[in-house]
């Protein structure tokens, strides 16, 4: 698989759009989950995936094997959504649709099982939300991606004593935050 | 609780989230084991790492994969495409770009003369040749040359109802004539709309894809387009074209996001029109947002006519399907 992998990156760097398409739909399924979970909406996931993708196409020149492909494209991943952030003044039209539930099911007036489910994600997406954007982003490739910190201090660009002290940070807040919710 | 110090419960985290070496793991253990302020501080890390992990997960589908790397492989080959267009004579100033500058010395200039004239020989362009139809190039060949992304030019020669006729400039200028049922012109169709960048050509290549038969291969294009076309009427003239397909998820999802973000109203009436054919529960969100926020009013109350149509679809489905 890794030689597979370098076989792949070697054909694109020399300009075979082909294999690069062939690296896309080997990475883009952990991708897409990562630009989901650090936007939260589907819309700005898309937009991050494509803008991430693009990006390694036109620098992948640049890679040097020096790290594992992956990892390049999380660090490509996270960056993009440092800047996509910054430069993104979210509209309300974001903000309404990042809520994904749909109208005609709320239309039961006793709260079920369900809508307490959905009152739980609401919790942690929100707490989830409300975390610093590294802190977030440190917590997100740990847990959800089951990186090691070794692997997320280079992908963030900082000491593995820094991500320690933001996954702390992360999961204190989370825990200060959820400790009231149970799911059913 | 609040006894534990900040070096413990550092450490805890590192425990819960399988963050330690072993050594490390057998420390904290034994330590945990004689302290119960850090066994339920363990236990509530533990509870809210559940909980994310219910809540965050997301599991893409492969349709949306396949919607986006479709997606990605239009830009790309519009990306290469921009690229080999660039001039080559503007090529050409760049690398010379020093050496065009004033004040350069005389035997500079005449060292720089010297070499463009050997340049201009390699460079220099054969005579075009046009070869009849069916002649030295084949199809196979011209598919290739769109496998490639190597098709410098095409132009329409002669459109009929019947008989499309295009000048396809490769090393030499090969003539390719048939109607829309040829895949042929189909395929060169399809590149143009999606690689050529004269607006012009694009929607003269739009408007005789509409004799193209329905198929898949249409409808990818067509999605493509309207999703990074950036001429308005060719936009429209694709989304037209969609709208006489079934409207499935792959055409759902597009209309959605042209009605979210397409900054044309025509084309934003136009992808609401065909989420209105496919009436659906799951574009109420979509169309609550447009009903409330659209600049346009026009499309503000059609979208809340659309969403009425909805919820009574709906209810008629829930009385129907009493006992």
């Amino acid at each position: 698989m890794k030689n597979d992998i370098r076989q792949l990156i070697q054909l694109a760097q020399a300009g075979d759009s082909e294999a690069f398409h062939q690296l896309v739909a080997m990475h883009d399924e952990k991708i897409m989950i990562l630009a989901y979970q650090l936007t939260q909406n589907n819309y700005d996931a898309e937009d991050l995936y494509q803008e991430v993708f693009i990006k390694a196409y036109k620098h992948l020149g640049k890679f040097r094997f020096q790290s594992a492909f992956y990892t390049w494209l999380y660090r490509i991943t996270v960056n993009t959504f440092y800047n996509m952030k910054r430069k993104q003044n979210k509209m309300p039209i974001q903000e309404a649709l990042e809520d994904g539930t749909d109208p005609l099911m709320q239309l039961s007036e006793e709260p079920n099982d369900e809508s307490k489910q959905s009152e739980i994600i609401q919790a942690v997406k929100t707490a989830a939300d409300s975390l610093p954007d590294k802190q977030r982003t440190a917590f997100l490739l740990k847990h959800m991606q089951q990186l090691k910190i070794r692997e997320i201090s280079g992908i963030m660009g900082i000491g593995e004593g820094t991500v320690k002290k933001y996954l702390f940070r992360a999961m204190e807040k989370l825990r200060t935050e959820l400790k009231d919710y149970q799911y059913v | 609780m609040s006894e534990i110090q900040n070096r413990l419960k550092e450490q805890a985290t590192l425990y819960v989230m399988d963050a330690m070496t072993t050594d490390e793991k057998k420390a904290f253990e034994s330590k945990m084991d004689s302290d119960s302020n850090i066994q339920s501080y363990v236990a509530e890390l533990q509870h809210s790492l559940s909980l994310t992990n219910k809540s965050l997960s997301f599991e893409p589908s492969e349709e949306l994969l396949k919607g986006q790397r479709n997606l990605l492989r239009a830009r790309v080959r519009q990306m290469d495409s921009v690229e080999s267009h660039t001039p080559i004579l503007e090529k050409i100033r760049y690398i010379f770009s020093p050496a065009l500058s004033p004040r350069q010395p005389v035997w500079a200039v005449a060292t720089y003369v010297i070499v463009a004239f050997v340049v201009g020989r390699f460079l220099s362009v054969n005579p075009v040749q046009t070869i009849q139809p069916n002649n030295s190039f084949s199809s196979a060949a011209i598919m290739g040359l769109i496998q490639e992304g190597a098709l410098s030019d095409v132009e329409f020669e002669k459109s009929t109802d019947d008989d499309i006729r295009l000048v396809v400039e490769t090393k030499q200028n090969v003539d390719v004539s048939g109607g829309t049922q040829d895949e042929t012109i189909q395929q060169i169709l399809y590149y143009l709309l999606l690689n050529d960048t004269n607006p012009g050509k694009r929607l003269k290549a739009v408007k005789l894809m509409e004799e193209v038969p329905v198929q898949d291969n249409k409808k990818l294009v067509l999605i493509s387009s309207v999703l990074t076309e950036t001429n308005v009427g060719v936009r429209l003239k694709a989304l037209a074209l969609l709208s006489e397909f079934e409207t499935d998820k792959t055409i759902r999802d597009a209309s959605l996001k042209i009605l979210l973000e397409d900054e044309n109203e025509a084309v934003r009436m136009g992808a609401l029109s065909i989420l209105a054919n496919s009436p659906s529960a799951d574009i109420v969100p979509a169309l609550r947002v447009v009903s409330l926020m659209d600049e346009n009013e026009f499309i503000r109350e059609r979208a809340s006519l659309v969403m009425d149509e909805i919820s009574y679809l709906s209810e008629d489905q829930a009385i129907e399907a009493r006992p």
